[in-house]
């Protein structure tokens, strides 16, 4: 805006009286936000460890508010690739405790984790930690382990697989965003 | 830790802890056979103990919380003849089950490999991200 050299009014001094009926607003937003019915998801590990029961309050969605999430850009490959790449860590984890006496092994359901990172705009985090849950062992050990070599290393390698496969369908919408930008 | 541990740190720290038992393993073997002519100089073999260091839910490695020697008994043997012989004619020889030891062994090397597996995978995936695109 150029100078015009007139004095400008004083910015509004926020008054009670004028800022009430906009708290008062809020506070009904707030309120009727809360009224909303909670859903309670759990899920308990098998031997009733309580450090193994994974509860979560979420709120559940309006169905205004329950639209697809969708990343123009990367769709759902980009939450995917995340999800894929801490499920990576926690298998990782899984075979680095494989001596470890006492150690539980975990895994994601992943489904259920991409569900919660896409269609309820969860972050990454949180889904992990909603989707996670205890092995169940073929066979237990006398030590208290849980880990399982043959099962990790199939699942991280099948994972490794899927990391790959979400990472070329990456590769395909950002070629195809070059494609578009080059003009070719 | 300053920065959140990832799958690098996880497998190599677990790679420290396994190569940490394959020392303690060469050692039992190396003195296994060993004797004495007292009961407390005899040697005890060691073992090293494992915790799983956890940053947060799911995340976490491995380390050697200490190294303890183990409570089996040397063994006693009548050699009077034996140049270490006490005034009994007793030896004691190194608490050391060389069998037990030799699957340990090949426990701890199996595992090494696994974590070397780890963070090959690792490195190709992480690679492959780096390069999208290009």
């Amino acid at each position: 805006m150029p100078p015009t050299g007139k004095i400008l009014p004083p910015l509004p001094v926020a008054r009670i009286g004028v800022a009430e009926p906009f708290a008062k607003a809020l506070q009904n937003r707030q309120f009727s936000k809360l009224a909303r019915p909670l859903l309670i998801t759990g899920r308990m590990n098998p031997s009733g460890n309580p450090m193994g029961r994974t509860a979560r309050v979420q709120e559940d969605l309006g169905a205004d508010e329950k639209m697809a999430w969708d990343d123009a850009l990367f769709g759902v490959h980009g939450k995917a690739l995340q999800l894929r790449s801490q499920r990576l860590e926690l298998l990782a984890s899984n075979i680095a405790n494989a001596s470890t006496p006492g150690y539980k092994a975990r895994d994601i359901d992943f489904e259920a984790a991409l569900r919660d990172a896409t269609d309820r705009k969860e972050s990454v985090a949180q889904a992990m930690n909603g989707a996670m849950g205890y092995r169940i062992p073929l066979q237990p050990s006398l030590d208290g382990n849980t880990v399982e070599l043959s099962t990790e290393q199939t699942l991280f390698a099948e994972n490794a697989v899927k990391y790959q496969t979400t990472l070329s369908f990456l590769e395909g919408r950002l070629n195809t965003i070059n494609r578009a930008l080059k003009g070719e | 830790m300053a920065t959140p541990m990832n799958i690098f740190d996880i497998a190599g720290r677990a790679m420290s802890a396994q190569l940490v038992r394959l020392n303690a393993t060469a050692s039992n073997m190396a003195n296994a056979g060993n004797v004495t002519g007292a009961e407390k100089d005899a040697y005890r073999a060691i073992k090293p103990v494992f915790r799983s260091v956890t940053e947060s839910p799911g995340v976490s490695t491995v380390k050697v919380e200490n190294v303890v020697t183990t409570d089996a008994k040397p063994v006693k043997r009548y050699e009077p003849n034996h140049p270490l012989a006490d005034k009994d004619g007793n030896v004691w020889e190194a608490a050391v089950d060389s069998s037990a030891e030799l699957v340990d062994m090949l426990e701890a090397s199996r595992l090494y490999q696994n974590n070397v597996q780890v963070l090959q995978t690792a490195k190709s995936l992480m690679l492959d991200t780096v390069r999208m695109g290009k």
